[in-house]
C-alpha cells in the first residue's frame, strides 16, 4: 500500500526521509501495513454514510447556488507528540493574548497606532473596524472567546500560522464527529496509543462562556444566536449549543428592552446574559449596522454598550484577523507582551507598499496572491499552478486596487498519507486549533486537520474539495509498545 | 453670538407602533469653536434617554418605547454661544505647513478623513477634471479649498427635492443640482482627492431676517477641512462662505451616515416625519 507513496520535497508527518516512520507513528504505520485494503474500503464507506446520516454537512457556494455536501473523512490521523504540542500550546496562547490586547487597544486608546507600530489607516479604514463599539469595556477585557488559528508546517516541519480566525471560526463540531466516527469505525487503531480525550472540552467551553458574563454574574443565561437553518454552518451551531447546554436561538427569539436583552419563552421574557453569536457583525443590529438585516436584534449594541450583555466573539474582531493585518501580529506580540513570537508567520507581502507590489508583480508565477476580503480559498491566485492567462487576468485585478491584496510564497505544506482505495497517497494538510478565552486561556487539544484530498492540491478548504482527519494529541505517558 | 435653538421632530405613524428603539444626535457640540450652555431633550410618549459619546465625539441618545403609540415627538432645546472664526482666507501657508500636510504622520493622524466613503465615491477621472484648473490656479491648499467652495457655489444649483438622503457625490456632480448635504459630500470627495482631510458637519444656520443664506429650514450641512497648524476650518459651499458665528455645529463625521440625526427601528407601518427648527438670536435687540 505504500509502494507508490512519494515523499517529495515536502515534510511528511508520518515518514522520515529514509521512509521509516517517525517514532510516535510507528505503531499506526505498522497497522496500516497489515490491514486488508478491501476491509478498509468497506469501513471507509461506513464512515462516510455515518456523517451523512447524522446530517453533518456544509454548504458549498458556487455561482450563487448552494450545495450541501459531507466533508470526506480520511482515517489516517494527524498525531502530535506531547512535547511538540506543549510548545505549540505556548505559542498559540501567546498569540491569542496579543491579539486580544490589540483589539482592546484599537477600540480604546489606539496606543499601538499612535506609536506607529502598525499603520493607522490600515486599521481605522479597515472594513472590519466598527467604530460603533469603540470605548465599550468588555468583561475581563476579552474580545476573543473562541479563536480558530490555522497552522501549517513548512518543508522543515516548523509550524507556522497561516491565518487567525477571530470572528466566527467554524468547524469545532467536525472535530468531535471525526473522533466519534474514528472510534466507532476504526476502534483498534487507538490500541497502543493514549490520546487526549475530548470529553471534558464542552465543560471548558461552557465555563469559558459563563466566565465572560457581565459583572461576573453567576449562573448566567447563555444563548447561541444563529442566522438559522439555511446557514452553511448551522450544523456546527446546533451541535455546539446542544453539547454545551445552551439555548439555540434566532434573532426573532430575542428582544431588547431598556438596554437589556430578553429571550421569548413560553413563560414570558427571560433575561439573557451571554450571547455566543454566529451572525456576522454587519447583521447583528439594524439600528447600528445594516438597516436591512432581518437576522439581528435591534438595540443589541446598546445593551452591549450598557454592559448588560456579553456578545462573544466581540463585535469588530475582524480588524485583527484581516489578511493584511496578519502581517503585523508578530509586532503585536513584541509590543504588548515584550516577547518574541514562538510560532512564526508565513512571509507576507503587503501590496500597499510600492516596493513589495513591484516585487510581487515580477514574481506572480511563484507566489500565492489573496484578496484581503475573500475567505475560504476563493479568489486567490496560486502562481505555480496558474496558466499565463490566469496570471494576467489576476494582475489586472491587483492593479485596480493593490492595497486590497497580499501575497505569500507558495508554502510547501506538510503531508500525511490519505487512503486511496488500493494505496496511500501523500496529501497536503493544515490544522485549525481552537483557543478559548475567559477566566483562563485554554487551548483545545488537537483541532481540525484538513486535507487536500486531490493529489498535489494545496487547497484544504472544505468548500474546494478538502476533507478532514482526526487529530491526536498524545498523553505524556510514553507509547506502549 | 448666543442662540437658543428649538428643534421638534414629529413622527406620525400610519398604524400603531410598538417596540420602538430610536437613536438621535441632536445635542450641539461643546468645544473650542462653540460652547453649549444648556441642552434638554423631551420625548413624547415620555421616555428616559441613554447617552453616549461616539467615536467622532458626538453625543448620541437612545431610547426605547415598548407600548403602542401613534405619534412620537422629540423636542430639543439648546443654548449655544458661537465664536467668530479666526481664519483669514488670504493667509499664505508656510513651506513647513505644506510639508507637514504631505507628511506620512499627518496622513496617518487624519486617516479617517482622507478615505472614500459610499457617499463620496467619484471616479478619479471626474475628480481630476473637476479640480485640475482650480488646483493649478490656487496658491496653496487653503486657497484651493476657498476657491473650491466658491466653484461649487457657482456651478451647482440649489434645488430641494432633486436629490434624497441616499444621493452620492458622483450623482450630484452629474446633475449639478442638490441641497446642502449634496454639496457637502461633493466637496468632501474633492478635498480628500487632493489630500486634504475633510469631515462632514451637521448643524443649524442662523439665517436672520435680512440674510441671504440658504439652508433647509435652518438645519444645515457643511464641511471642515484640517490644515497643519490651523484648527478645523469650516466651509459652507451652499453659501460660499467660511463657517463662522452663524453656524451652530451638532455633529461631525466622515459623511452623512456617521452623523445621522434620527434613526429608529420599530414594529408597525409607515411613518411621516416633520421637523421644525427655530433659531433665536439671544443678543438681537428689538429695534424701535
Amino acid at each position: 500500500m505504500f509502494n507508490s507513496y512519494k515523499l517529495g520535497e515536502f515534510f511528511d508527518e508520518m515518514l522520515q526521509k529514509d521512509r521509516l516512520p517517525r517514532d510516535y507513528c510507528r505503531p499506526f504505520h505498522e497497522r496500516l501495513n497489515v490491514v486488508d485494503s478491501r476491509d478498509l474500503q468497506e469501513r471507509y464507506e461506513l464512515a462516510q454514510s455515518d456523517f451523512l446520516r447524522q446530517g453533518i454537512t456544509f454548504t458549498v457556494y458556487s455561482e450563487n447556488e448552494g450545495m450541501e455536501r459531507t466533508m470526506p473523512f480520511d482515517f489516517v490521523p494527524k498525531i502530535i507528540p506531547p512535547d511538540e504540542w506543549a510548545e505549540l500550546e505556548r505559542g498559540l496562547m501567546q498569540r491569542f493574548d496579543a491579539l486580544n490586547a490589540f483589539l482592546d487597544d484599537v477600540y480604546h486608546e489606539q496606543q499601538i497606532l499612535k506609536d506607529g507600530v502598525i499603520p493607522r489607516d490600515l486599521i481605522v479604514n479597515c472594513q472590519h473596524f466598527f467604530e460603533q463599539v469603540a470605548g465599550i469595556d468588555l468583561p475581563r477585557r476579552q474580545h476573543i472567546f473562541m479563536a480558530g488559528i490555522d497552522l501549517i508546517r513548512d518543508d522543515t516541519g516548523e509550524y507556522r500560522v497561516l491565518e487567525d480566525n477571530l470572528r466566527n471560526p467554524s468547524g469545532l463540531s467536525y472535530v468531535f464527529q471525526n473522533r466519534y466516527v474514528m472510534r466507532k469505525v476504526y476502534p483498534e487503531f487507538f490500541n497502543q496509543y493514549s490520546v487526549q480525550s475530548l470529553e471534558q472540552q464542552f465543560s471548558y467551553l461552557h465555563s469559558s462562556m459563563a466566565s465572560l458574563a457581565p459583572q461576573n454574574k453567576s449562573n448566567p443565561t447563555i444563548v447561541l444566536l444563529t442566522p438559522g437553518i439555511h446557514n452553511s454552518a448551522y450544523y456546527d451551531h446546533s451541535y455546539i449549543a446542544q453539547r454545551s447546554g445552551v439555548e439555540l436561538v434566532e434573532g426573532r427569539d430575542l428582544v431588547v428592552r431598556d438596554r437589556e436583552v430578553f429571550m421569548k419563552t413560553a413563560r414570558g421574557l427571560k433575561q439573557v446574559d451571554v450571547i455566543y453569536r454566529r451572525i456576522d457583525d454587519e447583521f447583528l443590529d439594524p439600528l447600528e449596522f445594516r438597516e436591512d438585516s432581518l437576522l439581528g436584534v435591534p438595540g443589541l449594541v446598546d445593551a452591549y454598550r450598557a454592559g448588560n450583555v456579553s456578545i462573544i466573539n466581540g463585535i469588530g474582531n475582524g480588524v485583527a484577523d484581516d489578511k493584511a493585518i496578519y502581517h503585523f501580529v508578530p509586532d503585536m506580540i513584541r509590543y504588548y507582551l515584550n516577547e518574541e513570537p514562538l510560532v512564526k508567520n508565513v512571509k507576507t507581502y503587503l501590496l500597499r507598499y510600492e516596493d513589495q507590489l513591484e516585487y510581487v508583480l515580477d514574481h506572480l508565477s511563484e507566489l500565492v496572491v489573496k484578496h484581503t476580503n475573500a475567505s475560504g480559498g476563493y479568489n486567490m491566485l496560486i502562481g505555480p499552478h496558474a496558466s499565463e492567462e490566469e496570471i494576467e487576468a489576476y494582475r489586472k485585478q491587483i492593479l485596480k486596487n493593490p492595497s486590497e491584496f497580499i501575497a505569500q510564497p507558495t508554502i510547501k505544506l506538510s503531508r500525511l498519507p490519505a487512503f486511496k482505495g488500493d494505496r496511500f497517497a501523500a496529501c497536503h494538510i493544515d490544522l485549525r486549533v481552537f483557543i478559548f478565552g475567559g477566566e483562563k486561556t485554554h487551548v483545545f487539544p488537537g483541532g481540525l486537520t484538513r486535507v487536500a484530498l486531490k493529489e498535489g492540491s494545496l487547497v484544504v478548504n472544505s468548500s474546494q474539495g478538502g476533507g478532514a482527519k482526526d487529530t491526536w494529541v498524545l498523553e505524556e505517558s510514553p507509547v506502549n509498545v | 453670538m448666543k442662540f437658543e435653538v428649538t428643534q421638534t421632530s414629529s413622527y406620525e405613524y400610519e398604524r400603531p407602533v410598538r417596540q420602538s428603539i430610536n437613536q438621535f444626535r441632536l445635542r450641539p457640540l461643546h468645544d473650542e469653536m462653540q460652547s453649549l450652555e444648556s441642552y434638554s431633550a423631551t420625548i413624547d410618549p415620555a421616555s428616559p434617554t441613554y447617552g453616549h459619546v461616539d467615536y467622532w465625539g458626538n453625543y448620541v441618545e437612545t431610547f426605547y418605547l415598548w407600548g403602542e403609540h401613534h405619534n412620537l415627538s422629540i423636542e430639543t432645546v439648546s443654548k449655544v454661544e458661537t465664536r467668530p472664526t479666526e481664519i483669514d482666507s488670504t493667509l499664505v501657508l508656510t513651506s513647513e505647513q505644506k510639508q507637514e500636510l504631505k507628511s506620512h504622520a499627518f496622513k496617518q493622524a487624519y486617516a479617517e478623513y482622507l478615505v472614500d466613503r459610499d457617499y463620496t465615491i467619484i471616479s478619479e477621472e471626474l475628480m481630476k477634471q473637476e479640480t485640475n484648473e482650480l488646483w493649478a490656479q490656487s496658491r496653496d491648499e487653503l486657497d484651493f479649498v476657498v476657491n473650491l467652495n466658491e466653484h461649487i457655489y457657482n456651478t451647482m444649483t440649489y434645488v430641494s427635492g432633486a436629490t434624497n438622503v441616499l444621493t452620492t457625490a458622483e450623482e450630484v456632480l452629474y446633475q449639478r443640482t442638490g441641497v446642502c448635504q449634496d454639496f457637502t459630500h461633493l466637496m468632501l470627495a474633492l478635498c480628500r482627492y487632493r489630500g486634504i482631510p475633510a469631515r462632514y458637519v451637521s448643524g443649524y444656520i442662523y439665517i436672520g431676517e435680512n440674510s441671504a443664506f440658504r439652508g433647509d429650514a435652518a438645519t444645515h450641512a457643511w464641511l471642515e477641512v484640517k490644515l497643519p497648524g490651523i484648527g478645523w476650518i469650516g466651509l459652507d459651499p451652499t453659501n460660499n462662505t467660511i463657517a463662522s458665528e452663524q453656524h451652530i455645529r451638532i455633529a461631525v463625521g466622515r459623511d452623512y451616515s456617521d452623523i445621522s440625526p434620527l434613526k429608529g427601528v420599530y414594529i408597525g407601518g409607515a411613518h411621516t416625519l416633520g421637523v421644525s427648527v427655530s433659531v433665536k438670536n439671544l443678543e438681537e435687540r428689538v429695534s424701535g
